[in-house]
């Protein structure tokens, strides 16, 4: 369990940290998501002993590790350049951290020697134990970086954005691995990242991070169901935002009447209804089309498209490739775009969700 | 030095995209040949006239052993030195910020530019027995001007920049994250060291103190002053080389040359192979 109390940090007038506190249960996978600058490697590096914080403090266990120095907070750290010794094998650097323990401590050799040829089977490199850091690839050194750090046997094991320096399809198989790998050591750990599908995809639980503060924590589908702020909202995959003016719950976005019921008794307010891509109906030769399409990009079985509204804006919305070719959509088509619901929030943070009014079509 | 750039140069020239492969190694060839091995092989040239028992009664005469003794020995003691003490310079001056840092910075290229007469002549005046520092060693009974361990300061400090300034760049690009990884996985300071900062710098300060080594074995200006030049004790051997053109006896000048070269030559190439060996050792 680790415990992060009233955290501040600054790097001269950037204040990377604003009291921050979190709680980690044990045996947990919790991603820090945010962009760069705010904060969550600053978090990570305090957690590790790294970076000493202005104020706050860190707890394992319910005593305070303020105190306790790098080494003895007994801490495993991945770093996104995974930081091996370049002058060592494999089997060196995996066992450094028991090679350097005072003598009443260490393994004996042969024990060191076992301890290594499980992890690297743990780890999926066996009989890389000779070859040198230069001699594999990202994904390989990675996982040699992971190892290292497990051999200690961490209370906690922290990443700084762990697969940042590879390439998408390794970081894909690797961050999969990394999920059955902590279901099967249940050891509690905490990565960076900057890609909200690695967090969604990887952790039990997701900080996410904005300006040195906390924006919301919950589980992947809490967060991605019920943002609590535009910033969450935005940062979580694509969204449409359009400002608008609600007047008793209603407003009028993408030439359509919706109503958000729980703002019913307001006045006339400035708000922002963000819609998510997916969240938008598309028909072709209507009467009533309010948009043009621009271009549209096949994934897989989605087609993302880009299309003009009447005012100029440009909106994102997708749709599936079967609706896509039975409507057999072509750039500069007029269509017509119906959002199917809105999310709606205030200049204060509140929130309500909007649909359209009874009969659709405004 | 050639030796080092020649094994370094021919690797990379193989596959490569660049134009002007033919051109460019044909200028380098020429050029190392103007200035590095027709003057040396006159050397050779030189010493091949005079015959070979007058050879090994020049070059290995008991005068001359102990003047190669003294050159190669006090480089080697130098270059160690400044191994050590060049290391911790590079260190203070690449990992703290300090006011004054970039003046300390540029004094450690001052041994570079100054006239080595006008170092020796200053290194002189202040450890002569009546100099500032000299005074304070006589104390304790140890004397530098005119006596072996003068050579060595003055071959100490002809030679600092040379492993400052090629462990500096290194040490710069040291990234901090791997001393961050062996502390977090429990090394102490010491152990960090010498188990994770020091293997990474090891090439570089080989290949400065190789570079220190053969500048102190070639000094002669700054060294005379100081050394006191007493045959057999405080003399070295670059000044014999020039007693004995004094004399007008360039074969035996050149004899003496020879053998100092040789020696130069196999060390550095010693050094060179043990860096090859290292770096075939790691993979490339």
């Amino acid at each position: 369990m680790i415990e992060v109390r009233n955290l501040s940090k600054t790097f001269g007038s950037f204040s990377a940290l604003k009291d921050v506190s979190l709680s980690i249960e044990p045996g947990e996978l919790v991603a820090l998501l945010g962009p760069s600058g705010s904060g969550k490697t600053t978090l990570l590096r305090i957690i590790a002993g790294l970076e000493c914080p202005d104020a706050g403090e860190v707890a394992f266990e319910g005593t305070s590790a303020t105190n306790l120095a790098v080494r003895d907070r007994q801490v495993g750290f991945v770093f996104q350049h995974f930081a091996l010794f370049r002058h060592m094998t494999v089997a060196d650097n995996i066992s450094f951290g028991l090679r350097v323990r005072e003598r009443a401590l260490r393994p004996s050799k042969a024990e060191i020697r076992e301890r290594v040829e499980h992890l690297l089977s743990m780890v999926q490199l066996k009989g890389l134990e000779s070859r040198y850091p230069s001699q594999l690839s990202g994904g390989q050194r990675q996982r040699v970086a992971l190892a290292r750090a497990l051999a200690v046997e961490p209370r906690v094991l922290l990443l700084d954005e762990p697969f940042g320096a590879l390439d998408a399809q390794v970081r894909k198989d690797l961050r999969r691995w990394l999920r059955h790998l902590h279901d099967d050591l249940g050891i509690t750990s905490v990565f960076v990242t900057h890609d909200q599908e690695e967090a969604m995809e990887v952790a039990d639980r997701v900080v996410v991070m904005d300006h040195g503060r906390i924006e919301q924590v919950g589980s992947p589908r809490d967060i991605y169901d019920h943002p609590v702020s535009p910033f969450v909202y935005r940062f979580l995959g694509n969204v449409n935002g359009f400002p608008c003016r609600s007047n008793g719950g209603r407003i009028h976005v993408v030439g359509t009447e919706m109503i958000a019921p729980d703002f019913a008794g307001h006045g006339e307010r400035d708000v922002t209804a963000f819609i998510r891509p997916h969240d938008f109906d598309i028909e072709a030769g209507s009467e009533q089309a309010n948009a043009t399409l621009r271009h549209a990009v096949v994934l897989g079985p989605q087609v993302r498209i880009e299309v003009n509204l009447a005012d100029g804006q440009i909106v994102e919305a997708e749709l599936a490739r079967d609706v896509f070719d039975r409507l057999s959509l072509h750039p500069r088509q007029k269509i017509r775009v119906v959002p199917r619901r809105a999310q709606i929030f205030l200049d204060d943070g509140t929130q309500a969700r909007a649909q359209p009014t009874g009969n659709g079509s405004g | 030095m050639s030796a080092l750039s020649a094994l370094v140069g021919t690797r990379a020239a193989r596959h490569t995209v660049l134009p002007g492969f033919g051109p460019s190694l044909g200028f380098t060839i020429v050029y190392l040949g103007l200035v590095v091995l027709i003057p040396l092989s006159a050397v050779f040239f030189k010493t091949a006239g005079m015959g070979w028992s007058a050879f090994v009664e020049t070059a290995f005469h008991g005068r001359v052993l102990a003047a190669y003794r003294l050159s190669f020995g006090g480089a080697l003691l130098a270059a160690l030195l400044n191994a050590v003490f060049g290391l911790l310079v590079a260190w203070v001056l690449v990992r703290y910020e300090f006011p004054g840092r970039k003046l300390v910075d540029a004094m450690v290229d001052l041994p570079f530019a100054l006239p080595t007469a006008v170092a020796g002549i200053a290194l002189t005046a202040i450890y002569a027995q009546n100099g500032w520092l000299g005074s304070v060693l006589a104390q304790w009974g140890i004397k530098v001007a005119y006596t072996p361990l003068g050579v060595i300061v003055a071959m100490v400090f002809i030679s600092l920049p040379f492993v400052v300034r090629t462990v500096e760049p290194v040490l710069q690009d040291l990234e901090t994250d791997v001393e961050e990884a062996a502390i977090s996985l429990g090394a102490g300071r010491v152990q960090t060291f010498v188990m994770v900062i020091l293997p990474a710098l090891l090439p570089a300060l080989l290949t400065g103190t190789a570079l220190a080594f053969a500048r102190a074995v070639g000094e002669y200006g700054s060294v005379i002053f100081i050394a006191g030049n007493l045959p057999g004790v405080s003399e070295i051997a670059p000044l014999l080389i020039i007693t004995k053109l004094e004399q007008y006896d360039y074969a035996g000048a050149t004899a003496i040359g020879t053998v100092m070269l040789l020696v130069s030559f196999v060390m550095l190439l010693a050094i060179n192979l043990l860096q090859r060996w290292r770096k075939s050792r790691m993979g490339g």
